[in-house]
């Protein structure tokens, strides 16, 4: 069901079988609750009609001038409900969010090799802006897309024009 | 997480003075204390009156382990009410890693009066008070700063400080008093024309709504003020539930309505929706006749017929969209138990039940929310019509006896069938030998189903996963009915094998977590438990999988790191977490602050938390080598006997007993009932072992004071000089005063506990929490010595008279050795012989092991405590003998010999134990697990075995030769998985050895405890 509510941090305790899912990183109290104080219509979970968590977006509202833009933190689905296009309507959630809030655009990161994703987020519009080189920490490191869809504000689509050059962590602001 | 001591911008000018403070803070970031403090005295020769190097210097002092020098610094800096920025935070920081948060609002509060028009130091000092959760301070605090500067922010800090007094004042108090006065504060603001910010009419609607003013909260949102909740996507919404608080029905179903138009899966306005209109058909209003402008999307409807009607208008809606989602199937379904829950014939008025299933089975069969989404309507259909249920969507599956399904489509469908009939209770009324006909059966379909795998994500789970966890679910149920372990083992091995294929299903892991707990294997456990990677909040909601479980199987050390790792997330998250509290007055998220509030107090008083920091304690304490080390450990635990006074009703319970898929039917899912009886034998076990620490932590007080004498006849106005008490409260109260007090709750608690701990049998539940502790440690008797222990310390200091002494000590004495005497022989006899043959008894010898081993270490460290007494009172004796030349108060010798009996009792009784813990090792050591019946006993899996689903009928005729061995089965699954992967393996599946190691492992720790005890106990010897 696309019932949408707030994320409150009770469900940081019921979120295990969202969670334990490997590629859903389980962060630090502290850093959810710097979302929630800060960007609380950016947090959203997915209820199903018998109450389970079917998954959440975590995201926030940044940047300066025309770089002021939706971003991504976290999306998740639950095992149990893949295939329900619920990925899809979380998305549509905080890009609405990111539209009330007037910004240029939205955006996200994705492991190069999370191919279900990248294909996911083409779907939903996102175009491939640029790769961050070694963005993800591990063995070996891995390089990150940065995806972008530009928001109705953006009315020359300039947030969408694809860097043709690689970019280090450190670039990316 | 502190945040690190930066210079604020605003302060870099050129000279001498800051480029030197620039250099303190490297080197203090660095981690280079030593510079700092060297740097900061060379500065401070110049300048003596630079006050931040002085207060660096403190930080540095603080780092370097000079607390003491630090906090004398410290105060002398503090004396001169340093009002600039920079000291300030300086001083901050030293606060923070001191832990003393109300030295912050003391400091600020301070500077705020030296400079009472300095903003920055006002703001500071609001938080400061926020930290502390000082609502009313805040209040006064935040009309300051607007004072100051009339800046909205501000007014509205102080308006949700008056919130949060009604948060923890009572209901009638916040309902009369505290929650008017913020509305009027905001009212007032309104009326002026001064609202700006959307934050302010969030924080409005919110106060509105906790008085239940709905009507005066819906003109909010419908006026000129609901145009300013812009990011407030869920206005609508808002407005829905607001109507229907105020039950205004014909609104709340045309809203609803309007909400579905766009989105046809829209629950919560399905919900509203049919609510709704129940509620307007009840109150009989029929607006067929009049209302005929309406539409059908803006109809009020108030009858069955009306709502079906839009129902169907929502499937249309939906077909025409071409794009299917569950929520208007779903609806039916919900309209039905509408219906049947008032009473009425919802067969007759909504539609026959079966066929409402089926028509979402048509279309969500396949999906692995299907049978999440049905599970709740079950129940509507009648006992009787069961059969006809799975008989309608086995119709859809279209899979004749025994035929194995050609999609991946079908599969699913299939496998939803067997998750529902399972839920039904299909599965209850098989015998084992069924129920192992039926797992067989399911390893085929699992086979089979490998082939819609192509090139799957290791991320992934595998589409065909589901019939493993039910052949582990069946395999269990046989071990449950049976008692025989081999069922488990074939658990164990199943788990094991299609976690090779299927590496990222945690289902898997969690219920291999539990299995080898049961079968006492806790290090096989940890392993798994790994790579679950559960950290964070999920180190409370899940630690009861493993926590208390692997001490009990002697893994010491598994443990401690555990509990290490779970209790700094308590204290460090735990402590973080307050900044961001501050946080959301500062962004203006007034609605989450009591979110935040509440779920901090949840965190800190979580029973699990309370659990892991006394197990924590204890271990140390057990585990101690030697009595002054073991005196070392305490004094550093502060343990403060009065302060422990918690409100045990207040403890909340974090766990997710949910976390566990379970497709068992109702009455083996997890129950409220089974959760508050697991919470409470957690909560009376930790009352107990609290009191065991009191008790340590006063007996090791009794070493290290001077006066040994019972209080009442020690000078009234003692000084207390070298006593040890931390806190420097004003008379700390006498160690052997707590320590009798701590006996008589010890008494009390154990009572009551006694009455209350009637164990349950819930090995029949998958999700339920592995048996609380307190049973074994009730049936050890371990709290019954516990308290002779503490009265023989405490006759060893009342009794006066040398010779009624004596007889006291050896009273009470030889009361304790009996009572270790006979647990540790009825461990050995009935427990560690008589049990250690079957694998299902595994976990009690350990269990046991581990108590009876920690009863002989209370007994050899308070041992060492009387030593000491005895000890210190010998010398003192001597002194004043030589001194007053008395010779009556000379230590009596026979008090000495008494201990020493006692003491050589203790040894003997510890050193039957260890033989006995000797020979379990050897007798572990040379075992092997051939299951007495290996499973599934044929050789290879045939291809064509008839395999039907029991729920439809009859069951699959398989002779005992068809029965293929599951692990072979398994085995050669893997080997071709693998080959075809063309990956190695990693993680190996001999489940066998992993006991074994385990076993091993456990008895050794189990032993090596015990051994250090015997020589900790040799070493006191007077």
């Amino acid at each position: 069901m696309t019932t949408l509510r707030p994320f409150t941090c009770m469900d940081l305790l019921k979120f295990n079988n969202v969670n334990l899912d490997p590629l859903t990183e389980t962060f630090g109290l502290p850093f959810y609750m710097q979302y929630l104080a800060h960007w609380p219509e950016h947090f959203q979970i997915a209820e199903s009609p018998s109450g389970e968590i079917m998954g959440y977006i975590m995201g926030k509202a940044e940047g300066m001038g025309e770089n002021w833009h939706g971003h991504v933190t976290a999306l998740t689905v639950s095992p149990d409900y893949r295939r329900l296009g619920m990925a899809a309507t979380l998305m549509s959630w905080l890009e609405e969010a990111s539209e009330k809030k007037q910004a240029y655009f939205v955006d996200l990161f994705v492991r190069v090799s999370n191919k279900v994703a990248i294909q996911m987020y083409k779907q939903l519009g996102y175009i491939i802006y640029r790769t961050v080189l070694e963005y993800y920490s591990g063995d070996p490191d891995e390089d990150a897309y940065d995806m972008r869809k530009a928001c109705s504000r953006d009315v020359e689509r300039q947030s969408v024009i694809p860097l043709t050059h690689p970019v280090r962590p450190e670039e990316v602001d | 997480m502190a945040p690190k001591p930066k210079l604020p911008k605003s302060h870099v000018d050129n000279s001498v003075g800051e480029r030197r403070l620039r250099q303190i803070y490297d080197w203090l970031d660095n981690g280079n204390n030593k510079n700092a403090l060297q740097e900061a005295g060379k500065v401070l020769k110049k300048q003596p009156d630079f006050l931040c190097v002085k207060v660096l210097k403190a930080l540095a002092l603080l780092r370097l382990g000079k607390e003491d020098e630090c906090h004398e610094l410290l105060e002398a800096v503090q004396k001169e009410v340093p009002i600039d920025d920079q000291t300030l935070q300086a001083m901050q920081i030293c606060y923070r890693e001191t832990q003393q948060p109300n030295k912050i609002c003391e400091m600020y509060d301070a500077a705020s009066r030296k400079d009472p028009t300095n903003e920055e130091i006002l703001t500071n000092l609001f938080m400061a008070h926020v930290r502390l959760g000082d609502y009313k301070q805040q209040q006064q605090t935040a009309l300051r700063l607007y004072k100051v500067k009339p800046k909205n922010p501000y007014y509205f800090w102080a308006v949700m400080s008056v919130v949060m007094q009604a948060y923890h004042a009572d209901e009638k108090l916040a309902r009369m008093v505290t929650l008017p006065l913020a509305e009027r504060m905001v009212q007032k603001f309104i009326d002026e024309g001064k609202i700006e910010a959307e934050q302010e009419v969030q924080l409005y609607l919110l106060i509105l709504e906790k008085q239940e003013k709905y009507k005066e909260a819906l003109e909010v949102v419908e006026g000129p003020m609901g145009e300013r909740l812009i990011s407030y996507v869920t206005v609508p919404q808002k407005k829905a539930s607001l109507y229907v608080k105020l039950k205004r029905w014909k609104d709340s179903i045309v809203i609803s309505k309007s909400h579905l138009r766009e989105n046809l899966d829209h629950w919560l306005s399905i919900k509203n929706y049919l609510t709704s209109a129940m509620y307007l058909m009840e109150d009989g209003e029929d607006l067929t006749s009049s209302d005929v402008e309406y539409v059908l999307w803006s109809r009020a409807d108030s009858s069955i017929p009306q709502i079906k009607e839009f129902l169907n208008l929502l499937m249309t809606e939906m077909k025409r969209r071409g794009k299917t989602v569950r929520g208007p199937y779903l609806a039916w379904l919900e309209l039905y138990k509408m219906v049947h829950e008032k009473g009425q014939d919802a067969d007759q008025l909504v539609g026959d039940i079966i066929e409402l299933f089926v028509q979402y089975f048509r279309r969500f069969g396949d999906r692995s929310c299907c049978p999440l989404d049905l599970k709740q309507y079950l129940p509507l259909i009648p006992v009787q019509c069961r059969g006809d249920f799975i008989k309608g969507i086995w119709q859809i599956v279209g899979l004749e006896d025994g035929e194995l399904p050609d999609t991946v489509y079908r599969m699913q469908q299939h496998i939803s069938t067997i998750l529902l009939s399972r839920h039904l209770g299909y599965h209850e009324s098989l015998s084992s030998a069924e129920k192992l006909q039926l797992t067989t059966c399911f390893l085929r379909y699992f086979q089979h189903g490998m082939r819609f795998n192509i090139d799957p994500l290791p991320t992934d789970f595998l589409s065909n996963d589901s019939y493993v966890l039910l052949m582990a679910h069946l395999l269990y149920d046989v071990w449950v009915e049976t008692q025989d372990n081999s069922r488990l083992l074939d658990v164990l091995l199943l788990l094991e094998h299609a976690l090779l294929m299927s590496p990222s299903n945690f289902h898997f892991k969690l219920l291999l977590v539990k299995c080898y707990h049961i079968l006492g294997a806790g290090a096989a456990a940890h392993d798994v438990y790994e790579t679950l990677d559960i950290k964070h909040m999920q180190l409370d909601s899940l630690g009861y999988i493993h926590g208390g479980a692997v001490q009990a199987t002697g893994q010491y050390g598994v443990a401690s790191s555990l509990y290490d790792v779970t209790l700094r997330f308590f204290t460090v998250n735990y402590k973080d977490s307050v900044d961001y509290l501050s946080f959301t007055y500062k962004f203006g998220s007034f609605m989450k602050i009591e979110e935040f509030v509440e779920f901090r107090e949840r965190l800190s008083s979580s029973v699990h938390y309370a659990l892991v920091t006394v197990e924590r304690m204890l271990l140390d304490i057990l585990q101690s080598t030697a009595h002054p080390q073991m005196l070392k450990v305490i004094s550093q635990m502060e343990i403060q006997a009065e302060k422990d006074k918690m409100d045990w009703r207040r403890m909340t319970d974090n766990r997710d007993l949910t976390a566990y898929a379970c497709w068992d039917p109702p009455e083996r899912q997890v129950s409220a009932d089974l959760t508050t009886k697991t919470r409470d034998a957690d909560l009376a076990f930790v009352r107990l072992r609290m009191l065991l620490l009191r008790g340590l932590g006063a007996a090791a007080e009794l070493c290290s004071i001077d006066s040994l004498l019972p209080p009442e006849e020690s000078k009234v106005n003692k000084s207390d000089s070298n006593n040890s008490t931390v806190n420097g409260n004003a008379s700390p109260q006498h160690p052997l005063i707590s320590l009798e007090k701590v006996t008589s709750e010890l008494k009390s608690t154990l009572q009551c506990a006694e009455a209350e701990a009637v164990k349950m049998d819930s090995s029949k539940i998958i999700g339920a929490p592995l048996p609380s502790r307190i049973y074994d440690y009730l049936e050890t008797n371990s709290v019954q010595l516990q308290l002779e222990l503490f009265s023989l310390i405490s006759t060893l200091i009342r009794s006066t008279a040398d010779e009624d002494k004596t007889k006291a000590f050896t009273e009470v004495g030889s009361r304790a050795t009996s009572i270790l005497q006979s647990s540790v022989q009825s461990a050995i006899k009935s427990v560690l012989e008589a049990k250690c043959v079957s694998l299902n008894t595994r976990r009690a010898v350990f269990e046991r092991a581990v108590n009876v081993v920690e009863m002989v270490c209370l007994a050899v460290v308070l041992c060492g405590v009387i030593n000491n007494i005895l000890e210190s009172a010998k010398q003192a004796a001597n002194k004043k003998a030589k001194r007053k030349q008395k010779a009556g108060s000379a230590q009596c010798p026979e008090i000495v010999e008494a201990h020493n009996k006692f003491m050589s009792e203790i040894q003997a009784i510890a050193t039957e134990l260890h033989t006995a813990l000797g020979n379990l090792r050897l007798r572990i050591s040379v075992e092997a697990f051939h299951s007495q019946a290996p499973l599934i006993t044929a050789n290879s899996i045939k291809e064509g075995t008839v395999c039907r689903v029991p729920a439809v009928g009859t069951l699959p005729t398989i002779g005992p030769d068809d029965i293929s061995a599951l692990s072979t089965g398994m085995a050669q699954l893997v080997l071709s998985y693998e080959n075809r992967k063309n990956k190695d393996k990693g993680y190996s599946v001999n489940v066998s050895a992993k006991l074994s190691e385990s076993y091993e492992d456990s008895v050794l720790e189990i032993i090596t405890v015990l051994q250090q005890k015997m020589t900790y106990l040799d070493s006191t010897k007077l």
